[in-house]
């Protein structure tokens, strides 16, 4: 027998069985090409946001004994500079103003000269609020300070004494203070330093006048061509610390480097480990379960198979000549599906990743082969088991085999049991260690992965699987399940449940073994579902606690808007709800921190508020007591802390009261712990009653305005329509996409691997429901044309197949529902790191769920319906086979 | 060709059927009268099988018409009077023997408790009412057939239609099972077609007919 005229029959005779076979390896193969789209992808993206978050990329500051001169030529011929920004910087005692008020004066203040070019070429360090863009500009926070704008007269204290009046022409932002004025040259891990809250900035001419006397820091802000770097960030962190340690030999100790693009790579080690973490727990129970719709299809065509080798070997086939055929027609369908799976994984990475995305040449060969090698393992394997096994028995027909109804061997061995324990021991120990999955020490070259901790979910898939392989056979072989399922309560003329309910009792363990199998396939949809949700409610939610709201009004320093300047706010479009946040600065002891005056009774209808803001305690509570008292404050726990306080205690903190805004002693009761708040950083802040700060400050002015809407970025377009110059503007849609998670592993990353793996996991879902019954109907071929030959109808029979397809179905519906919460909770656990802030809870996609399993039952019903009557059908051959 | 002279149950005119190239019935005629019990023998390959399909209503003709005046009219209720034993037992592998006897009654709308009853009766008949209980995997291929003959003896059909019934029996099993067909059928009324290779066996029949080269021919009894 030649392969190639058995090639050509099986095309010509069954060329639907071939393409099942073969879509069924295209869907591995794209699949995996697709994979390999999105880690290319975003393994290169990883590299480009962690350096398109760096202000400046370098801070090179001159030593004493280094020669500014010298370090920027050096600089200049340093592989990769696009630019290099001369910064001189000097403290000056005082910063005053005066107005009708009368005077304010600050502390020392940071004197910054900035060449006229830098605000254009580092447009992250400098944001430019009001007035002119060049000139004496003013620190926000230092207008603030001094009550001062566009037009006022500042003093500056001079370093060498006297004093120098300079006219302010604007007021600016420097959004990157802290790493504008960090302390370069510091050891990793020394902590970062608070930046100054006064800071004058002025043109390099005037420099020299206002700070003669004063220790001048001179630095060069130098920004590198970032298209240049390699995509890999441990592999550009890699190449930016050798050239700063190339430049620093260079220039023989006359200037030491600040590598912030250098610290932002290495941090970004930890997102490419995520992201390779999420590749492994995500992508490779899809490949798995990939494998396991190629088998079922190849399982479909098994009873054929086991005849067509044993005719051939009746007919004198040596096994050689049998493999080669077997051989041949595998390599058919492996080709054929990689073919087809090639364009399917182009179409794929097209729909699910952003633009630009493409497949990876490496991942794509690796697809191809993994498609051939699935092939052979689901079409070679069984059949070399057919052609070794002795006697042509797979010949006969006769009374079918029956299905053994015991309890298979990895049951009955309590493998379910012994790999669930397993994956809660291992669970176990990551949750003991606070679920530290990825560390990256800072400074450090080398990232750690705590692979171990994926053995929880590796031993849980094949558990829970396992678990409900034996649930069900168990369920299936009681009488009350088994009625429960035939629904032998609905007994009526031609219905014979009781046979209906011994066939689904005889045929437990298959049934069962689809069941397991379906529910894998849903789980896997489904945990993946759940926890894509998860990550985007707490990605909202981050955002959400960014902006403060749904669109949230800021006003310019200095300005005076009291809470009635909400209503105006209130009539644009969408508003349902605005609520005042005050915002000041307090003096905790001698920290200076963010102090948050709030109606207690009334923010919730703006702002999104958690109990995990309040540890120990719920917001309901912790809002309530702040109601019940007027000078109560919640307080960082790092504060409490730190300066030994107890719920209940007196504090005094300094506050700018008066018209004067001076610093002035208010007393204040501890009345709980606050952990974040909306708006407000991420370190220590105070929050209090408005209406008292109001009282004690003589001030009611509003910070922001948290406004609640149904569309948010209408209202925030309309606001910002009307908006006076300087009130900023944000809303939750337009800062959603600028808002990473706390690994910086950007939401659209995640979003293009989950729209990868929701649409194969349906896609696989619908094949492992599909094909298990198809399976499951092929398998009772003949004793549905023996039903037939009996006499009975249709509908008859159908009901044979509704009560094996219901058991079936239902058992992989909970299954799923079971094994998807199950994985979806030890992913949101182990990979913790990727959510900021962490999730309380599991959040469940009820739309996407429900689609599934719609979709699902949609397909056995189709399947039922088509292979129900295409199996019924009592042709000559098959009545003859009787 | 005609068996007898009373009410026709099945008269089967002008049948050809082919399989493939494979010309299996040519013209062929034939009137199963009540009461008549026919022998169809002839080589294998010979079309006996496909003849009974046919007459069963099971195998539609490609040409050529099969009427059924003795029985029901309406299709469904017809089946139920057509007693089929396959050459093989076909029996469903799930379900015990006295469920598989049952079956084809519970189908037609008996109730559990009238089923159990004719099952019983019939597994009596046949001598395997102690092997009610165990399934099909767990009887040998003699008791298996039986069974199946059982299972059309529970039906009491107007028409037997036996393909090979005794192949699979010892001597003694097999002219009890026929015996226990031609009773049933004399009981009901109807009328029993028997294909075998068996000349024994078709010579205890009243008629027989030789099935050749896809044409019926009388065969040298009646």
């Amino acid at each position: 027998m030649k392969a190639l005229p058995w090639l050509a029959g099986l095309c010509r005779r069954r060329p639907f069985e071939l393409l099942g076979a073969a879509v069924s390896i295209a869907l591995a193969v794209a699949f995996i090409a697709a994979l390999g789209g999105f880690v290319s992808d975003s393994t290169a993206g990883l590299t480009t946001r962690a350096a398109a978050r760096v202000p400046v990329d370098w801070q090179v500051q001159v030593t004493p004994q280094g020669h500014p001169a010298d370090v920027a030529a050096t600089l200049a011929r340093t592989p990769g500079v696009r630019a290099v920004l001369p910064v001189r910087m000097a403290i000056v005692p005082a910063l005053q103003s005066s107005s009708a008020t009368g005077s304010r004066t600050t502390g020392q203040a940071y004197v910054v000269s900035l060449d006229p070019g830098y605000a254009e070429a580092a447009p992250a360090e400098v944001r430019y609020l009001l007035g002119a863009h060049d000139g004496i500009l003013l620190q926000q926070q230092t207008a603030a300070n001094l009550a001062a704008g566009p037009g006022s007269t500042v003093t500056v204290s001079l370093p060498g004494g006297g004093q120098k009046a300079l006219k302010v022409d604007g007021v600016a932002d420097l959004p990157q203070a802290d790493s504008f004025f960090q302390v370069v040259g510091a050891p990793p891990g020394a902590g970062a330093t608070a930046p100054p809250d006064n800071v004058l900035l002025v043109p390099p001419p005037q420099f020299a006048a206002l700070t003669g006397g004063a220790t001048v820091i001179r630095q060069f802000h130098v920004l590198f061509g970032h298209a240049a770097l390699p995509h890999d960030p441990a592999a550009a962190a890699a190449l930016l610390t050798q050239r700063a340690n190339h430049f620093q030999a260079q220039v023989a100790g006359g200037a030491l480097v600040g590598d912030n693009l250098g610290a932002a790579l290495s941090a970004a080690r930890e997102d490419a480990l995520y992201a390779q973490l999420l590749i492994l727990l995500l992508g490779v129970p899809g490949l798995a379960l990939a494998a396991v719709v190629a088998a079922l299809v190849v399982a479909l065509r098994g009873e054929r198979r086991r005849r067509e080798v044993a005719l051939l070997r009746l007919r004198g086939a040596r096994p050689a000549q049998i493999l080669r055929i077997v051989a041949a027609e595998t390599a058919l369908t492996g080709g054929l599906g990689v073919l087809l799976g090639l364009p399917l994984a182009v179409l794929a990475v097209w729909l699910a990743l952003p633009a630009g995305a493409h497949l990876a040449l490496g991942w794509t060969v690796g697809a191809t082969v993994a498609g051939l090698l699935m092939a052979a393992a689901t079409q070679l394997g069984p059949a070399v088991r057919s052609t070794l096994r002795p006697g042509a028995e797979g010949i006969g027909t006769g009374v079918a085999r029956v299905q053994p109804t015991g309890l298979p061997w990895p049951l009955r061995l309590g493998l379910d049991a012994v790999l669930l324990a397993g994956a809660v021991a291992v669970f176990a120990l990551t949750a003991r260690g606070g679920y530290q999955v990825v560390v990256v020490p800072e400074g450090v070259p080398v990232a750690t992965v705590n692979y171990a901790a994926l053995l929880a979910p590796a031993l849980a898939w094949p558990g829970l699987a396992l678990l409900i392989w034996r649930i069900s056979i168990v369920l299936l072989g009681r009488r009350t399940g088994r009625f429960a399922f035939s629904w032998a309560a609905r007994s009526g003329p031609g219905r014979a449940p009781e046979m209906e309910a011994a066939v689904i009792r005889a045929r437990r363990r298959v049934i069962a073994r689809g069941a397991a199998g379906l529910a894998v396939a849903l789980g896997l949809a489904a945990s993946t579902a759940i926890f894509t949700a998860t990550y985007d409610k707490q990605a909202r939610l981050d955002v959400a606690l960014t902006v403060g709201a749904d669109v949230a009004v800021t006003q310019p320093p200095g300005a005076v808007v009291g809470p009635g300047g909400g209503t105006a706010l209130a009539g644009a479009p969408g508003v349902q709800a605005v609520e005042p946040l005050q915002h000041r600065l307090a003096y905790v002891g001698a920290d200076l921190q963010d102090l948050y005056g709030i109606r207690p009774a009334t923010i919730g209808r703006v702002a999104p508020l958690l109990d995990s803001f309040v540890p120990g305690s719920t917001i309901r509570t912790a809002l309530h007591s702040l109601t019940t008292t007027p000078d109560g404050v919640l307080l960082a726990a790092e504060t409490i802390h730190d300066y030994q306080l107890h719920p209940g205690d007196a504090v005094r903190l300094r506050l700018q009261t008066g018209p004067g805004h001076t610093y002035t002693q208010v007393g204040f009761h501890v009345v709980g712990v606050v952990r974040e708040f909306p708006t407000a950083p991420k370190d220590s802040f105070i929050i209090a009653n408005a209406a008292y700060i109001a009282k004690v400050t003589g001030s009611d002015a509003v910070g922001t305005f948290l406004i609640r809407s149904s569309t948010p970025t209408t209202t925030a377009a309309a606001l910002r329509q009307s908006a006076a110059p300087g009130v900023q503007v944000h809303d939750i849609v337009a800062d959603r996409a600028a808002v990473t998670s706390a690994s910086g592993l950007a939401s659209a990353d995640l979003s293009g691997l989950s729209h990868l793996e929701l649409g194969f996991g349906l896609i696989l879902a619908l094949a492992c429901s599909g094909l298990a019954l198809a399976l499951g109907i092929t398998e009772r071929r003949r004793a549905l044309v023996l039903l037939a030959a009996l006499g009975a109808t249709s509908r008859q029979r159908g009901r044979f197949l509704t009560a094996e397809a219901r058991a079936l179905l239902a058992g992989g519906l909970v299954g799923g529902a079971v094994i998807g919460t199950a994985i979806a909770y030890l992913l949101v656990k182990i990979l913790t790191g990727i959510f900021d802030p962490a999730p309380t809870g599991l959040t469940i996609p009820a739309q996407y769920l429900s689609a599934l399993v719609l979709s699902v039952l949609a397909a056995s019903a189709a399947v039922l319906v088509v292979f129900g009557r295409l199996a019924g059908r009592a042709g000559p051959s098959q009545l003859r086979d009787l | 060709m005609t068996t007898t002279a009373a009410a026709p149950v099945v008269v089967a005119t002008g049948l050809h059927v082919r399989y493939g190239t494979t010309q299996v019935l040519a013209d062929t005629n034939l009137t199963v009268e009540a009461g008549a019990e026919l022998a169809v023998t002839g080589r294998s390959g010979s079309g006996k099988t496909t003849l009974l399909l046919v007459l069963a209503g099971l195998l539609p003709p490609e040409r050529g018409t099969v009427r059924w005046p003795g029985l029901d009219p309406a299709p469904v209720r017809r089946r139920g009077e057509i007693g089929l034993v396959f050459q093989a037992p076909s029996l469903l592998p799930e379900l015990t023997a006295a469920q598989n006897v049952a079956l084809p009654l519970r189908l037609r709308g008996s109730t559990v408790e009238a089923a159990g009853a004719a099952t019983r009766a019939a597994l009596g008949t046949v001598g395997l009412l102690d092997a009610a209980d165990a399934l099909p995997a767990q009887l040998s291929g003699g008791m298996q057939q039986r069974v199946a003959i059982a299972r059309v003896l529970a039906g009491t059909p107007r028409l037997v239609l036996a393909d090979e019934p005794t192949g699979a029996l010892d001597r003694d099993s097999a002219f009890a099972v026929l015996a226990a067909l031609r009773d049933s059928v004399t009981a009901t009324g109807g009328a029993l077609v028997v294909a075998t290779h068996d000349d024994e066996l078709a010579g205890l029949l009243a008629g027989r007919a030789v099935i050749d080269e896809g044409r019926l021919r009388s065969g040298a009894r009646s």
